[in-house]
């Protein structure tokens, strides 16, 4: 609840105001009225004049008081702020629910038994199934479920289903966890003429979660960035270095200058909004370069002191994206969570849209989906008090590391897939076998160890490709 | 032998300080004002009278019922009951000033309540009448 605080910024009233006019008049003008009687027509217009500060007064107070999250009341104000405070408002948000994606395939039989991959089945990414609880809420499976690729971190359980007369594996059922989330993926474009620096669409939609993916035209991809600003997005690429059983993915840093940002207003439109940059203008032609900034031509540095730069020039270059132009945008946005996407256990099993393909399609009736827990997580929009707790919360996190705490959770919350982080300690005390120690050319540097996981749970020594992930995750 | 003291007030011992904005507000500049406590006194009580209570704004409670009263029938109670009310809130906020006459003259053929209050200053030689002209 907001704090109840009454801001009394100019601290006045009607009485008050009346009455320092009226000593003013007294101090100012004691020839040209005298007359401080209420019933005088003089103090009517004296009486309106306070009315009138009075009423500014309450405005500025009102105004004062929507510039603190503390104590806004305004949607509008509140949605801003929130995001000033790094925040990003929610309208709704969707139930996620463990499934347990199940298929049969024969067993092939050799030197031993093994399952005929062959059969085994892939399920393409946005796949979508349904509870067939109240409501049938849409469930959409995120990731690829490929029977065929199995790793710690996304494992292939394989059972015997069935015998033969020999009492030898006749069919095997393979099964993967995956996470689906609630909602429905709709479609929207937008056409862009020349380029328009930031430009904004508005999503008119009701409970839109987030957006997929933008694509344009040329079938250019264009990404979302939590800020104009960042121009790098972490990339997941395949290892192919000999630890990928224990790192299969190495983190990169991709350049995305097509980006934009997303933001909820307080009616629940979502805003894109795209950066200043045109295609064509190449970015040195206007932008400084920093490495000769301190030279000009024949001047020498310390002629350059005095020498103003225009910040604007940094403003309309491809530093906050490219403006899109000249092409058709096609929005992919999800919509629908709530608290009403929260399925019973054992209710997801319908197929909806689901693509799936595989070598030998015999057994591509078998595949079965289930969640053998609740789905979770589905909740209705932010509520005024929501929002503003949650902002608070967000100011404080920053987005930042700064204590050595901070990265270690920093890096054990590195995505499984570029590694698994088992132990994480952080220290300024570097190793004294070192002969160099860091220290010495940063005082601020800090010594990170870690233990990562092999396949079977147990400690190692990290692989060089979880630290190079690692390193990246942390810059 | 006893003589009743006149009081002057010390603004009236000097002409050329105003002592309240005249009515009507139909000055060159922007208002006249008023000169004697005499011409306050009468455009105040035109003021006062000439307010509806509820009018002015945050002071709710200022002004009088006047005009609602005069357009009701006029009985010889209505009558009685606007002059009590007239003396009730002289009483208030002009203490100072006593009704000597109060008249409530209907003129239908115009829609016009004559309003007419003959008054006097307690303590001072001023006395004068207040004609007010209430239309539908």
């Amino acid at each position: 609840m907001a704090e109840q605080r009454d801001i009394k910024y100019v601290n006045r009233e009607f009485g008050d105001f009346k009455e320092q006019l009226v000593e003013f008049a007294k101090s100012y003008f004691p020839d040209s009225y005298n007359d401080f009687n209420e019933t005088a027509p003089g103090m009517m217009f004296i009486e309106m004049a306070s009315y009138v500060g009075d009423v500014l007064s309450f405005y500025q107070d009102t105004q004062l008081q929507e510039t603190f999250l503390q104590h806004a009341q305004n949607p509008a104000n509140l949605y801003s702020l929130a995001y000033m405070m790094g925040y990003n408002p929610r309208v709704t948000s969707a139930a996620t629910a463990d499934i347990l994606v199940e298929q049969k395939v024969q067993a092939l039989s050799g030197s031993s038994y093994t399952p005929d991959w062959d059969q085994a089945i892939k399920v393409h990414e946005n796949s979508t199934i349904k509870s067939t609880s109240e409501g049938n809420s849409s469930f959409i499976i995120q990731d690829t479920v490929d029977f065929k690729f199995s790793s710690s971190y996304d494992p292939t359980d394989i059972k015997i289903s069935s015998v033969d007369e020999s009492n030898n594996p006749a069919e095997y059922i393979l099964s993967k966890k995956v996470t689906a989330m609630s909602g429905v993926i709709n479609t929207t474009t937008s056409t862009f003429a020349s380029a328009e620096k930031f430009a904004t669409v508005n999503i008119t939609d009701t409970n839109i979660i987030k957006v997929l993916d933008v694509t344009d035209s040329d079938g250019k991809t264009w990404t979302e960035v939590p800020f104009l600003g960042q121009d790098t997005v972490f990339d997941e690429q395949q290892n192919t270095s000999t630890d990928n059983a224990l790192v299969p993915s190495l983190m990169q840093l991709k350049k995305v200058p097509r980006r934009f940002v997303t933001r909820f207003t307080s009616k629940g439109v979502m805003q894109i909004q795209f950066g200043a940059g045109i295609i064509g203008s190449s970015d040195d032609q206007f932008l400084p370069d920093p490495q000769n900034i301190k030279k000009f031509g024949d001047k020498q540095p310390v002629e350059q002191i005095d020498r103003a730069f225009d910040p604007s020039n940094f403003l309309f270059t491809r530093t906050y994206g490219l403006a899109p132009s000249n092409t058709t945008l096609t929005i992919r946005y999800l919509t629908g969570g709530g608290v009403e996407s929260n399925a019973p256990a054992n209710s997801i099993t319908e197929k909806d849209v689901v693509t799936t393909t595989a070598t030998d399609s015999t057994f591509l009736d078998t595949l079965t989906f289930n969640n053998e827990k609740p789905a979770s997580g589905g909740k209705d929009g932010d509520t005024v008090e929501e929002l503003r707790q949650n902002s608070l919360k967000s100011f404080s996190e920053q987005k930042r590391a700064v204590t050595t705490s901070d990265y270690t959770v920093r890096a054990l919350s590195l995505p499984p897939q570029f590694g698994s982080v088992a132990k994480a300690f952080v220290t300024r005390e570097f190793n004294q076998n070192s002969i160099k120690s860091p220290l010495d050319s940063n005082p601020l540097a800090l010594a990170l160890y870690i233990l990562a996981y092999d396949n079977s749970g147990k400690l190692i020594t990290a692989s060089s490709s979880l630290k190079n992930n690692l390193k990246k995750y942390l810059t | 032998m006893a003589f009743e003291v006149k009081k002057i007030d010390p603004l009236d011992l000097q002409p050329r300080k105003a002592v309240g904005v005249q009515l009507p507000f139909s000055g060159k500049s922007v208002f006249n004002v008023n000169y004697t406590t005499e011409a306050a006194i009468k455009t105040n009580l035109i003021n006062y009278f000439l307010t509806g209570r509820g009018e002015r704004f945050l002071n709710v409670n200022f002004g009088n019922s006047l005009q609602k009263l005069v357009f009701d029938q006029l009985t010889e109670n209505k009558v009685k009951e606007i002059d009590a009310l007239v003396k009730a809130d002289l009483a208030f906020y002009f203490p100072r000033v006593e009704p000597v006459e109060i008249n409530t003259l209907g003129i239908p053929d115009n829609n016009t309540v004559q309003f007419s209050m003959r008054y006097k200053v307690k303590n001072t030689n001023i006395e004068d009448e207040v004609v007010i002209n209430f239309e539908q």
